[in-house]
């Protein structure tokens, strides 16, 4: 699939011929009841149409925009009191990760992936360790306030699987594969294009 | 179904107080039947985290991820609730949410869409190491978290001195009309699992 087959999955609303030059400014809201007839309860239903014509201030070429807003499913939320600040998020295709993502909310710039490694456990846990340090420092230099920096690593133990097709079960034996990672890290500071930067830099040894 | 919202700023030690609470609940009820606590974990990452503590623990975990449930993921929040209470009945849900969230406005949403009809009580963590300090970047934000709230945790009291605790404290204290606690939620302090037992007996006689 290509990024433009994989933004039209994505989004029930206009974008340009690529995708990703757009804000969400524009926002107009349809207001109508609805009964939830299993529980019985009673909710309002908001329609978020999006319309997005300007340019997103992104200069990267290898993500995909990811809006937040769920336009599957429509129950009612207030905005009462407060401004609620999101933006929409970016998934970018790096090689060897499984998800790398940067978004906005609230003023912090969110940064989080998910890899497989094949490394042992020790090594690993150990590269990890200096790397969010060394993401620690970087952060402190700039005088960016760390909101959390999280992250695990889920080690992946033997697998025995079992298959028969009629005619006697075959049970193999399979030596544990790559170990998981994940990473959070959200932030205040730091534009997302700069947290992706260091991020994909400081993590390029795992 | 009664549901306790735990909130609190990022960092300060949310996850460490979900555990006794959910042990606490299934305490308060007779022990050993652990399908009476779901967990709902809202992370603002699309990567989660929090949850490799909280399915190993043998708690119904619903994940939320990538969003805010008190704003862009509100819709999934109700989604969720719906599901769990088809789905596993449990008397009680541990709503975690994001270090971003504001609690209160989660809370009014369950109220409306459940018509007053569910229990749901507002708890949330602070670190009272990273009070002051936050306080200047995200100052809006914490105060409206914490003005709400039925219960407030000061957490990590192990790691502060007590200057800092009771000037936080009475920050907190001019701020809401909630019940305001200390604990040390990762550490040997004593006491948190007798109040959190507490806090689960509190919300019980509300029902």
């Amino acid at each position: 699939m290509d990024d433009k087959e994989l933004m039209n999955t994505e989004h029930e609303h206009e974008h340009e011929e690529h995708g990703h030059h757009h804000d969400h400014e524009e926002h107009e809201h349809h207001h109508h009841d609805h009964e939830h007839e299993e529980h019985g309860h009673h909710h309002d239903h908001e329609e978020h149409e999006h319309h997005h014509h300007d340019h997103c201030g992104c200069e990267d070429e290898h993500h995909h925009h990811h809006h937040e807003h769920d336009h599957e499913h429509h129950h009612d939320h207030d905005h009462e009191g407060h401004e609620h600040h999101h933006d929409h998020g970016h998934q970018y295709e790096v090689p060897g990760y499984r998800v790398f993502e940067t978004h906005n909310h609230e003023g912090a710039t969110i940064c989080s992936f998910e890899k497989d490694v094949n490394e042992e456990t020790s090594v690993l846990v150990g590269k990890m360790e200096q790397c969010i340090k060394a993401l620690e420092q970087w952060l402190d230099e700039t005088e960016a306030t760390i909101g959390h920096v999280k992250g695990y690593v889920k080690e992946a133990g033997p697998i025995t699987t079992f298959s028969t097709v009629g005619c006697g079960l075959n049970i193999e034996n399979h030596e544990g594969g790559s170990a998981a990672i994940g990473f959070a890290s959200i932030v205040f500071g730091p534009t997302e294009e700069e947290l992706k930067e260091k991020v994909e830099q400081i993590f390029q040894v795992l | 179904m009664r549901l306790l919202i735990l909130g609190g700023f990022l960092g300060t030690g949310k996850t460490s107080v979900l555990m006794p609470i959910a042990r606490e609940i299934v305490e308060a009820a007779g022990g050993g039947d652990k399908t009476r606590v779901a967990i709902i974990e809202n992370e603002i990452g699309q990567v989660g985290i929090d949850t490799a503590f909280t399915e190993g623990a043998g708690f119904t975990t619903t994940e939320l991820f990538n969003g805010c449930v008190c704003c862009t993921l509100a819709a999934s929040l109700m989604d969720s609730l719906c599901q769990l209470e088809k789905d596993v009945n449990p008397e009680w849900v541990i709503l975690e949410t994001t270090g971003l969230a504001r609690p209160h406005d989660i809370a009014e949403s369950i109220k409306r869409y459940y018509d007053e009809q569910m229990n749901t009580a507002v708890c949330i963590t602070v670190d009272v190491n990273r009070w002051s300090r936050l306080k200047k970047v995200v100052g809006e934000l914490l105060f409206e978290q914490v003005t709400n709230a039925d219960y407030v945790f000061l957490n990590k009291i192990d790691l502060a001195d007590p200057e800092t605790i009771a000037s936080v404290r009475k920050d907190i204290e001019d701020l809401t009309k909630g019940k305001v606690y200390e604990i040390s939620a990762v550490s040997d302090v004593p006491g948190t699992e007798k109040l959190c037992l507490e806090i689960v007996k509190e919300i019980i006689s509300r029902d």
